[in-house]
C-alpha cells in the first residue's frame, strides 16, 4: 500500500537487508530495470511469495501506468524481463499535458489485500468514466464483478458517470473490508473555474460494484478536492478516515472544504479542524490536501500540512473543529518554506521514523531542502534538527528504511538538480539518494555517483518503494528502476544453521551432508540463500557449488545458492544438500559462511 | 499399582537391555520395487575425527528377496547371516567403512527388517552417521534412513522407489545420565514394590 501502511509513515522498519554501512560500501547500485509503457504515477506494490501457476513461488512487483496498464513482475530475478502478467484496463483518457502524463489513466497508488488475494486499483478510461478494478494476485484475472464503476449525483440533480480530467491521485484505503478512493476535479460545471469537486467512495472489497457510502466535499460549494499529493487516505486501527482537503466551501455543516477531515467507516464526518483562515486558503489555492495526513504511531496525533508549508499536529480523537483563538491546533509549526500565501504548486512529502521515547519526521517541500523534527512524544521541536544541503526543485518523495529502531536511511528521489529547464514541463533526471537521517547533509550514496546508476526521469509525487533489500523507483522513461545490493551479504545471526553427518554416494563417489538452515528470530529473513565454504582442503571440492563468491567477501571460495524458499519467517527452515568429492570424511573440513539477499556471488 | 513379577522381571530386563545399547528396528517394505537387482548399503560415516563409535547390525530378515554378493569396505566385518559389524575408523585406501549386500526382487510381497545396534558417542564438529540405503542397479538411492549420532542424535526417512522405510522402535538413549538414572530408579522401585507386595501376601496368609 501508499506509504507501507494505513497510517501513513513511509517507513519500512522490516528492511534487515539495506543498512547504513552496506549502501555506503560500494556494493550497492542499480541492479536491473522494468520496462513498462508510460509513466508511473502510482508507487509500485510488492507481494511476497506468491503462487503463480507454472512459475512457482515468487515474489512480486505490481506496477501501474498512466497508460492503464497493470503489470505483475518477478521482483528478484534480474534477467526475468517480461511481466509474470500484464493487462490493459481500458484505453487511456488523452490527456496531453506534459506537466502531467501523456495519458491520464491510473493516477494512484493502488493497493492489496493479501488476504484475498486482490490487486485493486482505479482508472480513468477514454469515455471518461472512472472504474475500480480487482484483480487476482497470481493471475490478474478480475474478481469480484470487477471493474466497477463511479457515479457522481450532484444536488443539483445532475449525475456525472463521465468525468473528463477528473483526477484521482490519493492512494487507495482497504480497510474494514471496504475500499476506498477519494477525488478532485470532479467538474459539474464546466463554465465555472471552480467547480471542482471534492469526492471520497467506499465500495465493497468483495464486490466492486457495490457503493457502500459516499461523501461530497462541498455539496452545497465547491472546490475541496482531495488529491493529497499522491499520499494515501490515512486510517486508524477502529477504521475511521483522516483526509485532508484542498481549498474550497466551509461552512462546517455539511462543506468541508480547506480542513482535515475525520471520518467514519462510514464516511460520516466524525470531526474535522479547519484553520480559521481556510476563506484565504481557498481563494488563494492553498491547499491543505497538497499532502496526505499522517498517523503518529503509538499516539493519539495526526499530522496534516499543505501547500503553506505550515504543518498542524491534531488530536485524532478530536481534531478540535474550526479553529479560533481559544481553539489552536494541538500544534502548528513552520516546516518547510511553503509558499507563504501566494498562489503556488507546493506539495508536502513526509515521512515519519519511530523511535524509543518518540521520532522523527523528515518533510520535503518544492524547491527545498529535507528538513527533519524530533518528536518527544507530545510535541515536535519546531527547530530542524537537520537540514540537507541539497535542494530539489520539483517536492522530493521520502521514504524510510530500517530494522525496527535500527539504524536507518532516508531515502529521497529528487530531480536532477543541474539541469536548469523547467521542472513543471520538461521532463527532469530524477536521482536517487540515501540520507542520512541525523545528518540529512550526509548522503550515503547517491545515483549520480557513477554513470548509468540514474533511475530514469522524475515523476511528481512519487518515492521509492524499500523492500526486501530493494529500492523501486517509478520513473515518467517507461521504467521502474531497482536498486540493491550487488552482492550477496552475510546472512543475519538468526539464520541458523545445524550440520548433518554424511552419507556417502555409491552412484556419484561424493560424500553427502545436508545443512539445515533455520530463522530463530522473530522476524522473516530473505533469500535467496547462499553457503560458502572456507578453509576445505586440498584435494576436496564442493562438487555441486553453483558458483565461487566473487563479488561477496572474502572472494573464490566455493558455493552453493539454496535453491529452496524466497522467504524463512521465524522457525521455519530449509535443507540444502552439499556434494563433496573428497577421499574420505576425515578430509571434509571447512568453516560455513551463510550468505542472503540480491546481487549474486 | 500391582505388578505381577514376571511383568517386573521384563520391564527390568528390557530396561537393561536398553542401557547397554541404543537400537533401532527396521522394516523396509519393498513390495513396490520393481522385479531387478538392488542392493542394501550399510555404512557407519565418521564425521567427528575420532573414532569412538561402532554398529551391529543383526536379525536380518530378506522376506521373499534372492541374496547376491555382499562387498564389505573398510572396517565392516561379517554378514546378514549373523550379523555386520562396522565402526566409523577411516582405514585408507577405502573412503568409509560400510557393507553393500545386493539382492534380487521379484513380484509379491517383500521386505527386509533388520535391527541397528549402535553406540552414540560425539566429540563434537560433525556428527558421525549411520546410513542404511536401498540401490537401485545402478548404485543410486531409492530410499534411505540416516541417524545422526550427534547430540541429540537426529533419524531421518526417506522412503521412494517402491519401497517404504519404517522403524519399528526407537529406544531412549542409554548415554544421557537421567536416563540411566530412572532406569534404575524404576528397576528399584520395582524391586520394592514387588517385594512389598511379596511381603504383603505372606503377611496376610
Amino acid at each position: 500500500m501508499a506509504q507501507y501502511d494505513n497510517s501513513r509513515t513511509g517507513a519500512n522498519a522490516r528492511e534487515s537487508q539495506l543498512t547504513p554501512g552496506r549502501v555506503s560500501s560500494g556494493q550497492f547500485g542499480l541492479l536491473f530495470s522494468r520496462a513498462v509503457d508510460g509513466y508511473v504515477y502510482g508507487l509500485p506494490l510488492y507481494a511476497p511469495n506468491l503462487e503463480i501457476p507454472g512459475r512457482g513461488k515468487r515474489n512480486v512487483l505490481f506496477v501501474v501506468t498512466t497508460t492503464n496498464r497493470v503489470y505483475a513482475f518477478d521482483a528478484d530475478r534480474p534477467d526475468e524481463i517480461a511481466p509474470l502478467w500484464s493487462l490493459q484496463l481500458g484505453t487511456p483518457y488523452p490527456l496531453n499535458d506534459l506537466w502531467r502524463a501523456p495519458t491520464m489513466g491510473i493516477q494512484s497508488t493502488p493497493v492489496i489485500d493479501l488476504v484475498s488475494q486482490t490487486f485493486y486499483c482505479v482508472a480513468l478510461i477514454q469515455s471518461g468514466q472512472l472504474q475500480i478494478f480487482a484483480l487476482d494476485l497470481a493471475t490478474g484475472a478480475s474478481k469480484f464483478n470487477s471493474p466497477g464503476s463511479f457515479r457522481f449525483p450532484f444536488a443539483s440533480g445532475t449525475v456525472l458517470t463521465s468525468v473528463p480530467g477528473a483526477i484521482q491521485r490519493p492512494g487507495l484505503l482497504l480497510s474494514g473490508g471496504r475500499i476506498y478512493v477519494a477525488f478532485a476535479n470532479i467538474v459539474e460545471d464546466p463554465q465555472n473555474g471552480l467547480s471542482q469537486e471534492g469526492w471520497i467512495f467506499s465500495r465493497s472489497a468483495t464486490d466492486v460494484t457495490q457503493e457502500l457510502n459516499r461523501l461530497q466535499v462541498t455539496p452545497t460549494g465547491l472546490k475541496g478536492g482531495i488529491w493529497q499529493a499522491g499520499r494515501g487516505l490515512a486510517a486508524d486501527g477502529a477504521g475511521n478516515l483522516f483526509v485532508a482537503t484542498g481549498g474550497g466551501f466551509f461552512d462546517g455543516l455539511s462543506n468541508f472544504g480547506s480542513t482535515y477531515l475525520k471520518l467514519s467507516p462510514n464516511l460520516a464526518v466524525a470531526s474535522f479542524f479547519t484553520p480559521s483562515d481556510f476563506d484565504t486558503l481557498f481563494h488563494s489555492n492553498l491547499d491543505p490536501s497538497a499532502t496526505g495526513m499522517l498517523l503518529l504511531p503509538g499516539t493519539n496525533l495526526a499530522l496534516g500540512g499543505g501547500k503553506t508549508g505550515l504543518l498542524v499536529l491534531l488530536n485524532q480523537a478530536s481534531l478540535g473543529g474550526l479553529e479560533t483563538s481559544a481553539s489552536p491546533p494541538f500544534q502548528r509549526w513552520d516546516a518547510t518554506n511553503g509558499c507563504g500565501y501566494t498562489d503556488c504548486g507546493q506539495t508536502l512529502s513526509l515521512a515519519y521514523l519511530a523511535g524509543p521515547g518518540g521520532g522523527r519526521l523528515f518533510v520535503a517541500d518544492r524547491g527545498d531542502g529535507i528538513r527533519s523534527y524530533t518528536f518527544d512524544g507530545s510535541q515536535f521541536n519546531p527547530m530542524a534538527a537537520s537540514v540537507s544541503t541539497m535542494t530539489s526543485p520539483l517536492t522530493a518523495g521520502l521514504s524510510i528504511s530500517s530494522q525496527g529502531s535500527g539504524a536507518a536511511i532516508v531515502w529521497a528521489l529528487t530531480q536532477n538538480l543541474q539541469t536548469g529547464s523547467d521542472p513543471n514541463f520538461q521532463p527532469q533526471p530524477g536521482v536517487l539518494r540515501a540520507l542520512n537521517p541525523d545528518n540529512l547533509a550526509q548522503q550515503y550514496w547517491n545515483s549520480d555517483l557513477l554513470a548509468g546508476q540514474a533511475p530514469g526521469d522524475f515523476v511528481k509525487f512519487t518515492s521509492p518503494v524499500v523492500v526486501n533489500g530493494r529500492v523501486y523507483v517509478p520513473t515518467s522513461s517507461s521504467r521502474v528502476a531497482v536498486y540493491g545490493m550487488t552482492c550477496a551479504q552475510p546472512a543475519p545471526t538468526d539464520l541458523r544453521v545445524q550440520y548433518s553427518g554424511f552419507r556417502f554416494d555409491r552412484a556419484t563417489n561424493r560424500f553427502l551432508q545436508n545443512l539445515t538452515l533455520s530463522n530463530a528470530g522473530a522476524e522473516a529473513i530473505t533469500g535467496p540463500f547462499y553457503v560458502a565454504l572456507a578453509n576445505l582442503p586440498a584435494g576436496t571440492e564442493l562438487a555441486n557449488r553453483s558458483s565461487a563468491t566473487n563479488c561477496a567477501l572474502p572472494a573464490s571460495r566455493p558455493a552453493l545458492r539454496l535453491e529452496g524458499p524466497l522467504w524463512l519467517l521465524p522457525g521455519q527452515s530449509t535443507t540444502a544438500t552439499l556434494q563433496f568429492a573428497a577421499a574420505s570424511t576425515a578430509q571434509i573440513r571447512y568453516t560455513a559462511q551463510l550468505l542472503n539477499g540480491s546481487g549474486g556471488l | 499399582m500391582k505388578l505381577d513379577r514376571p511383568i517386573s522381571l521384563a520391564i527390568c530386563l528390557w530396561w537393561g537391555i536398553a542401557l547397554q545399547a541404543a537400537s533401532i528396528g527396521v522394516i523396509l517394505d519393498t513390495s513396490g520395487l520393481p522385479p531387478g537387482s538392488f542392493s542394501l548399503d550399510m555404512q557407519l560415516l565418521d564425521g567427528d575425527g575420532v573414532v569412538n563409535n561402532s554398529v551391529t547390525l543383526q536379525n536380518f530378515a530378506f522376506s521373499g528377496l534372492t541374496l547376491n554378493a555382499l562387498s564389505r569396505s573398510g572396517n565392516a566385518t561379517g554378514s546378514p547371516a549373523t550379523f555386520i559389524a562396522i565402526s566409523d575408523g577411516n582405514p585408507a585406501p577405502d573412503p568409509f567403512s560400510g557393507a553393500l549386500q545386493g539382492f534380487t526382487a521379484s513380484a509379491g510381497p517383500t521386505s527386509i527388517q533388520l535391527v541397528i545396534i549402535y553406540s552414540e558417542n560425539f566429540a563434537g564438529g560433525f556428527p558421525d552417521t549411520i546410513s542404511i540405503s536401498l540401490l537401485d542397479g545402478s548404485l543410486t538411492a531409492l530410499a534411505w534412513l540416516t541417524l545422526d549420532l550427534g547430540t541429540p542424535s537426529v533419524l531421518t526417512k526417506q522412503s521412494g522407489g517402491g519401497a517404504v522405510i519404517n522403524t519399528s522402535f526407537d529406544v531412549p538413549e542409554p548415554g544421557l545420565p537421567w536416563t540411566v538414572a530412572l532406569g534404575t530408579m524404576l528397576v528399584a522401585k520395582l524391586r520394592s514394590m514387588t517385594r512389598d507386595q511379596a511381603n504383603a501376601r505372606a503377611n496376610s496368609r
